[in-house]
């Protein structure tokens, strides 16, 4: 957001000016208390509170029973045994189950479009993406990311990992690129409701979708599917290349040796991709709202 | 309006608004054509990967669970094709009506709710039948993932996948009712959604599972609602007309138990109201 100055554009663009960075810091202390608050609102429902962190982990706890009754069957999918495929698995649901719990307010997003109440963010001298992030951070949706985070140690302790620095690395990187890749396609649906108004479930393709594929190895998939998934919506190259390296697996689609080391530039583009759809939606709204 | 209808008083007067009511829901669905073309999209993506990552499978071996390859491609196509008929998951407004209070104003029509919810839902599944599962099997089978059942199968399938859809809708409701004790039913939607999801069949079909994991799903509704009438297609259950006979049978045994337990429940919470509110 801050990126790319909007001076050309009579809107007054909430980062304009000098002072960037102080400004910057400001916003994101802003978005600190506004999440600190939506945290102290969501535990005074304990019960509630508790009961939906419990549902929730019960769906992705099924999702891995389901996983285990198929290696009941079979010793390997595509080449990869069990506890592999439960890494995959882990991180596709960490990664997701974070990226969903930071975004989750977008949801709203649709409703605060259709009455108008979005020109309270965007009249203010703050990014209004953090103020809207930061209205609400679901924490009892992080059913889904605990859950992926026990089966990811789970299956890291029963592999047997040569452990290095090296490995830590990417292990933390492909957390870290996989919850910005998520995060970005989150902000993509969001953004496309400044055109649409509502919001629809095309994206669930990439986030749910793209967390059920790659907890496959993508060699079982098609070409067209697995270009898409490295390198267009790159939920696949940061969760399989990283799992390459840190499983010490030989890479049957002859990927790039330096591949691993792309796993940040290509999350990192992929967000700023992202937030460009943001800004033009929103620059598309206070075009058409006058 | 509706308690106009209902004037007519008696149970076919009861029908006719719920034939009302179904085509009332039916034609609000068709205003959201984005909406649709950007689900028949992801229905279809998952359709396309789920069909390969099941396919990966079999590497090396011809059948599992009893399934050969050709059966699993189809049962991921035609399991894909039904979701939307024969819902697992979705806010059917029971419980925001519960929590907004409009529950009241419509205990006071004279028509039966429950009944009414179910014609609401049934003209959404009757939508879907043409917006999705039509399409979706014409998808699968470009693909090829779609072997066609034996022609004399039709009926019973068509049947199967109604009692099926019945017992979907039923088990939204009985999530959403109890929120007239819950006060929020979130945590019992994504506690019967986890369930729901691996017994009905959404994320492998029930013939891979171990015995007794299959033998608990035999005793329960989820499986009834989404995997029986998969089953049938890709003739599993189906080598003789007994096996069919069987299947309608037990789905017709869970509707009928269900909308027993709807009543029942949406009664005693009628009774919760009438406390809370006077």
């Amino acid at each position: 957001m801050a990126a790319s100055g909007g001076a050309s554009t009579p809107a007054p663009t909430p980062t304009s000016g000098s002072g960037r960075g102080a400004e910057f810091r400001t916003a994101l202390s802003i978005y600190g208390s506004l999440v600190g608050a939506s945290l102290r609102g969501q535990l005074g429902y304990r019960r509630s509170f508790l009961l939906e962190l419990v549902g929730r982990l019960s769906v992705t706890g099924f999702e891995l029973v389901a996983l285990f009754f198929l290696f009941a069957r079979v010793e390997s999918i595509g080449g990869w045994t069990r506890w592999e495929v439960v890494y995959l698995y882990g991180m596709a649901s960490l990664c997701l189950g974070l990226a969903e719990a930071l975004t989750a307010s977008l949801d709203e997003l649709p409703e605060l479009i259709r009455t108008g109440r979005i020109d309270y963010f965007l009249v203010r001298p703050v990014p209004a993406l953090l103020l809207v992030l930061g209205r609400d951070l679901e924490l009892r949706i992080l059913g889904r990311a605990i859950q992926g985070a026990f089966a990811l140690v789970f299956a890291l302790v029963q592999l047997d990992v040569a452990w290095s620095l090296l490995i830590a690395g990417f292990l933390t990187l492909s957390v870290l690129a996989g919850v910005l890749v998520y995060a970005s396609v989150f902000l993509m649906a969001a953004a496309q409701c400044f055109w649409t108004v509502e919001s629809t479930e095309m994206f669930n393709a990439f986030t749910y979708g793209g967390a059920q594929l790659t907890a496959y190895p993508l060699g079982v998939y098609p070409g067209w599917i697995r270009v898409a998934f490295l390198y267009l919506v790159p939920v696949g190259f940061v969760s399989y290349v990283p799992a390459l390296v840190v499983l010490g697996k030989s890479d049957p689609l002859g990927l790039l040796p330096w591949a691993p080391w792309l796993v940040l530039p290509i999350a990192l583009a992929f967000l700023g991709a992202a937030l460009l759809c943001w800004k033009l939606g929103t620059r598309r709204y206070e075009g058409a709202g006058g | 309006m509706v308690t106009q209808f209902a004037q007519g008083g008696g149970r076919f007067g009861d029908v006719s608004v719920w034939l009302a009511h179904a085509r009332i829901s039916l034609r609000r669905q068709l205003v959201y054509r984005f909406a649709n073309w950007s689900g028949l999209f992801t229905n279809c993506f998952f359709l396309y990967f789920r069909a390969y990552a099941l396919a990966a499978c079999y590497a090396g071996r011809d059948v599992i669970g009893g399934l050969d390859v050709r059966q699993v491609v189809t049962y991921v196509t035609v399991s894909q094709a039904l979701l939307m008929v024969i819902p697992q998951w979705g806010r059917i407004g029971v419980a925001e009506a519960v929590r907004s209070g409009q529950i009241s104003v419509d205990l006071a029509r004279p028509v039966d709710y429950v009944g009414t919810v179910l014609a609401q839902r049934f003209g959404v599944s009757a939508y879907y039948l043409f917006a999705r599962a039509f399409p979706l099997l014409l998808l699968g089978a470009i693909g090829g993932f779609l072997a066609l059942p034996a022609p004399d199968l039709l009926p019973a399938i068509l049947l199967s996948v109604v009692l099926g859809a019945w017992i979907a809708h039923l088990l939204l409701v009985l999530v959403e009712l109890s929120s007239f004790w819950l006060g929020s039913e979130r945590g019992v939607r994504w506690a019967v959604l986890g369930i729901g999801n691996l017994l009905s069949g959404l994320i492998l079909p029930n013939d891979f599972f171990p015995d007794w994991a299959r033998r608990i799903s035999l005793f329960l509704p989820f499986e009834q609602t989404l995997y029986a009438p998969t089953r049938l297609w890709i003739g599993g259950g189906a080598e003789s007309a007994g096996d069919v006979l069987g299947t309608l049978a037990l789905q017709l045994v869970w509707a009928l138990l269900l909308t027993g337990g709807a009543q029942l429940l949406f009664h005693a919470g009628r009774r919760e109201v009438l406390l809370h509110g006077g």
